[in-house]
């Protein structure tokens, strides 16, 4: 332990700045201590946590958070939170302490139970860390004598959660003192957990509970709460009215089906005071209330809610929820949303256009279509190509020839939408559309562009015009040839020509014939994609490579355990995953090799290739790779183990559980593990 | 009529991965409720870079030769460019009135003032520095430079242009248009005598070796920059910007940040139209 006795000359000169009227001297003093283990500087760093100026404080919790011998910190620290006289240094000392985290607990516990004034700091202290180990503690503490330890309790006890915590939460909802019901409340709206309604139904009438009973019904889990939520949303206090928004689409999240079909049927009824109050929640500072304000008002259907929740999808954080409720309008978003468009500006006209596809049959309707074909020929290029978007799925006929001209704009952003609008009209306006493209022929700028919808039409009949461009001057025609003929039927020439193809001088010809290539899938092409595989352009050898990972032919097979072992990026990856594809024992090893591999990448790759081998070395491989630093490569090796189904990753996968830190890895772990057969033994083996 | 519901869709996984690389490219940080608004602003890039869906799209941003342009279309699309000349007025009257007769002082033996516009955008804080520095009328035979930075190619070619439509004046007297702008059009462009002061540059606030190339400075505007930062970025950003001012210098931060549990090195100045940052 760190006594503070054996001071260095280091920490007597630190001692000395610390002396001086400059706060900058006293800061840069803490700054510049030597990093590791000093003698002498916990007790100098708990002395300047006291220091009035906030940088000499921040300083020095700083220092003593990467602490090396923590433990030895910790008593000082603990020390420091009964300095009544010195806030500052109470505060810095809790901050401290919260950073230490884990070493901290025991020794903050031990100073709980020897009890004195400073015990509601420690509570605080405790709650920072959010060790499941001080729940029971804490739970004692919120039934003792002290009023704030025990409002303080609960408080660290939501920080914490788990089962214990909200049972225990629960049961202080009984107690008579209104902090400690308060805290109660609100720490279990914080962990999310079911409370029952019986429970809440007697806080409700407590003016200062019933905020937060109110939102404690969005938990309750049961439709009786309904009645209670709707008179809240026509309360008088704002903060009221939030909560049972809020609550309101918690309580239908977590409600059977025919429960929301109710909860819409009674929202269609709301008055219309209720709903313009709604419509002021759009703009509460809490992001959740804003949301559930959108998500009741598009269940509502109020028409006159509608100007807002469209103004509302400017606000990035509730425009989803926003665009939502709009399209359960309907057919009677329609007339008010093209009224809107035309008055909106060049920030909010786009985000209209992209609801009218949301709208589905009700949006084929004259006045949309007009809207957009203007907004296509007159607007500015995001504005045009947001309208092409829309029409695109909601157009007619009559939008084919503006979309033409979209493209001849000459914008590429604009084009391709209008590209791919005409594309998609393409499957029902087949002869019209070809019709257009062959009266303007595959030149110049916009054949490209035109490739593409003859690709997404996909008729054979276009064969010969997408052929004669890939003969043409322009290397972009070329590729826009090449990317489309795949989408057409299989033909002979169209083989040929994209074999050929992987000849051009242009790199990103060669590597959409690769890519051309792989889509068809035809054998023929396994020798010239062999050859393509050693392109000096990484771009064609990855499309090479995967395209014969598409065909899967063994001829390829010793060029693709090449690339794995010696190439990098995306062409070791596709490699990888044409062997996986190939599945032969002999290309174990390779697999196993990519493990190591450092691009994370190659590594999934390989995991991908090596999760239903049955050797031993396959699962020890997986199982290495649960400890990869990357997260995506940790959760594929989970989800890997769990689909093997062998009981011998249980272990493995229970031991990364105590120690993984991130969320979806975790959920990943439950799965497998629920997913995996039980053993006898459930040690978990080291990693 | 085909019917589609909603835009491609972005699994929690590849959002994570998107999340990650544009992270590691420039440290702008996304929340987890953030999902939708990625999905909904990069939606269209798919179609644009012929791609079908957005796993598609990560290994195009990993691989591709063109990743670099791509993830600045990212950024584009992510940030938000609008600012406007004479922004947070109070703030300018303390660099105005305060700050730089303060550095004339200072710097009066080299007779060399700099100032940056960190994270610039389409460059109307820099013009609006460079008009005060001449209104200050203390540094007419000073080596004065204001530099801009962006990791936007696009907002840093319209700040060369230096022509701006009337959104860019919503705060601008009347006076400093007439004297500094030339009509062009419907549009205002900032003059000569501003521009000559200005230089621009593509730089990364978290690439420490790149932003040497801008010197010693005295007064850094990173105003609405470190809202789109984690914690660890802001950090390392605010580390950028201590390296880079001179003793004594100033950092001038919007109005909803500050360098709480961000720094300790600088020290809270109470002027009196604004409080600033300075570095001891």
């Amino acid at each position: 332990m760190d006594t503070g006795k054996a001071e260095t000359r280091v920490i007597q000169e630190t001692r000395a700045r610390l002396g001086s009227p400059d706060e900058e001297v006293r800061r840069s003093a803490i700054a510049a201590l030597p990093p590791g283990w000093l003698p002498g500087a916990v007790a100098l760093l708990v002395d300047a946590m006291g220091d009035g100026s906030w940088r000499v404080r921040k300083e020095a919790v700083a220092r003593l958070a990467q602490w090396p011998d923590p433990a030895g910190a910790v008593p000082a620290l603990i020390a420091a939170l009964s300095e009544d006289a010195n806030v500052g240094l109470r505060n810095a000392a809790v901050e401290a302490l919260a950073a230490i985290g884990k070493p901290a607990v025991v020794p903050l516990l031990t100073a709980l139970r020897a009890g004195g004034e400073h015990r509601k700091l420690i509570v605080d202290a405790l709650g920072a860390i959010g060790d499941p180990q001080a729940v029971e503690p804490l739970c004692t503490a919120m039934e003792g004598s002290d009023e704030n330890l025990r409002a303080a309790a609960a408080e660290a006890l939501g920080r914490i959660g788990g089962p214990r915590v909200a049972d225990a939460l629960v049961s202080a909802l009984h107690h008579e003192d209104l902090m400690t019901r308060l805290a109660a409340l609100e720490s279990l709206a914080r962990i999310g957990a079911q409370v029952p309604l019986e429970r809440i139904r007697p806080l409700l009438d407590v003016p200062i509970l019933r905020r937060a009973a109110v939102l404690a019904l969005g938990q309750s889990g049961s439709a009786e709460a309904l009645p209670y939520l709707l008179d809240a949303l026509a309360d008088r206090t704002r903060g009221v009215r939030e909560a049972a928004a809020v609550a309101l689409t918690r309580l239908s999240a977590n409600a059977p089906t025919g429960e929301i079909l109710r909860l819409d049927t009674v929202l269609a009824r709301l008055p219309a005071d209720v709903i313009a109050d709604l419509v002021q929640l759009l703009e509460a500072e809490d992001r959740a209330v804003r949301r559930a304000a959108a998500t009741l008002l598009g269940w509502s259907r109020a028409p006159q809610a509608l100007p807002a929740l469209a103004a509302t999808l400017r606000d990035d954080q509730v425009h989803h929820a926003a665009a939502h409720a709009i399209a359960s309008f309907g057919p009677a978003a329609v007339a008010p949303l093209c009224a809107l468009a035309a008055e909106a500006d060049a920030d909010l006209r786009p985000m209209l256009y992209d609801l009218f596809p949301r709208l589905h049959a009700a949006a084929a309707d004259a006045r949309v279509g007009a809207l957009l074909a203007r907004a296509l020929e007159q607007g500015e290029t995001e504005d045009a190509s947001a309208a092409a978007r829309a029409l695109g799925e909601v157009g007619g006929k009559e939008a084919l020839a503006p979309l033409f001209h979209a493209i001849e704009r000459g914008e590429n952003e604009l084009a391709t939408a209008a590209a791919g609008a005409l594309g998609r009209l393409g499957a029902r306006y087949s002869d019209e559309v070809r019709m257009l493209v062959a009266a303007r022929g595959l030149h110049g700028p916009t054949a490209p562009y035109l490739c593409r919808v003859l690709g997404a039409i996909g008729r054979p009949e276009d064969r010969a015009l997408l052929l004669g461009a890939l003969k043409d001057e322009s290397a972009d025609l070329r590729r826009a040839a090449a990317e489309a003929l795949p989408s057409l039927a299989p033909d002979p020439d169209a083989l040929a020509a994209l074999l050929f193809a992987l000849a051009d001088e242009s790199a990103p010809v060669r590597a959409a014939a690769a890519r051309g290539l792989g889509a068809i899938g035809d054998a023929q092409a396994v020798d010239a994609l062999v050859s393509a595989a050693a392109d000096p352009e990484a771009a064609v050898r990855a499309a090479a490579v995967r395209s014969l990972g598409q065909i899967g032919d063994s001829r390829a097979r010793g060029t693709l355990r090449e690339l794995a072992s010696r190439d990098h990026g995306a062409v070791a990856a596709h490699a990888m995953e044409a062997l996986r594809r190939l599945g032969m024992s002999g290309d174990e090893q390779v697999l196993l090799g990519g493990l190591s591999h450092h691009d994370p990448e190659v590594v999934k790759a390989a995991l991908r290739g090596l999760f239903r081998r049955p050797s031993g070395d396959a699962f020890t491989g997986l199982v290495r790779a649960l400890a990869h630093p990357r997260w995506d490569v940790r959760k594929l090796a989970v989800e890997s183990l769990g689909e093997r189904g062998d009981a011998r990753a249980r272990g493995p996968l229970m031991a990364r559980r105590a120690v993984e830190a991130d969320e979806l890895v975790l959920s990943a772990i439950e799965h497998a593990l629920e997913a995996l057969p039980a053993t006898g033994t459930e040690g978990g083996a080291s990693l | 009529m085909i019917q589609r519901e909603d835009l491609p869709r972005l699994d929690a996984e590849t959002f994570r991965l998107l999340r990650d690389l544009i992270y590691e490219y420039c440290g702008i940080h996304f929340q987890d409720d953030s999902h939708y608004l990625l999905q909904r602003r990069l939606a269209s890039r798919l179609e644009t870079c012929g791609l079908s869906d957005f796993a598609e799209y990560y290994e195009y941003l990993r691989y591709h030769p063109d990743r670099n342009e791509e993830l600045e279309e990212i950024v584009e699309r992510v940030t938000t460019n609008e600012t406007y000349f004479f922004r947070e007025s109070y703030q300018l009257d303390a660099l105005r009135l305060e700050i730089l007769p303060e550095i004339h002082a200072m710097r009066r033996r080299g007779r060399r003032l700099t100032v940056w516009s960190a994270g610039c955008a389409t460059g109307e804080e820099a013009y609006t520095c460079a008009i005060l520095i001449l209104e200050s009328g203390l540094f007419g035979d000073w080596d004065v430079r204001v530099f801009g930075n962006d990791i936007s190619r696009r907002v840093l070619s319209v700040a060369r242009k230096a022509v701006y439509g009337h959104n860019s004046f919503r705060q601008t007297d009347e006076r400093y248009l007439r004297r500094y702008f030339r009509q062009q059009g419907g549009r205002h462009q900032v003059t000569e005598e501003v521009k000559a002061l200005v230089s621009f540059g593509q730089l990364n606030l978290m690439d420490a070796d790149t932003l040497s190339l801008v010197g010693e400075v005295d007064v850094i505007l990173c105003r609405n920059v470190l809202i789109y930062f984690n914690l660890d970025s802001r950090r390392r950003a605010i580390a950028n910007f201590y390296r880079r001012l001179i003793r004594g210098g100033y950092l001038l931060l919007g109005h909803s940040e500050s360098l709480l549990n961000l720094s300790t090195a600088f020290e809270l100045v109470h002027l009196q139209h604004d409080m600033v940052y300075r570095k001891p």
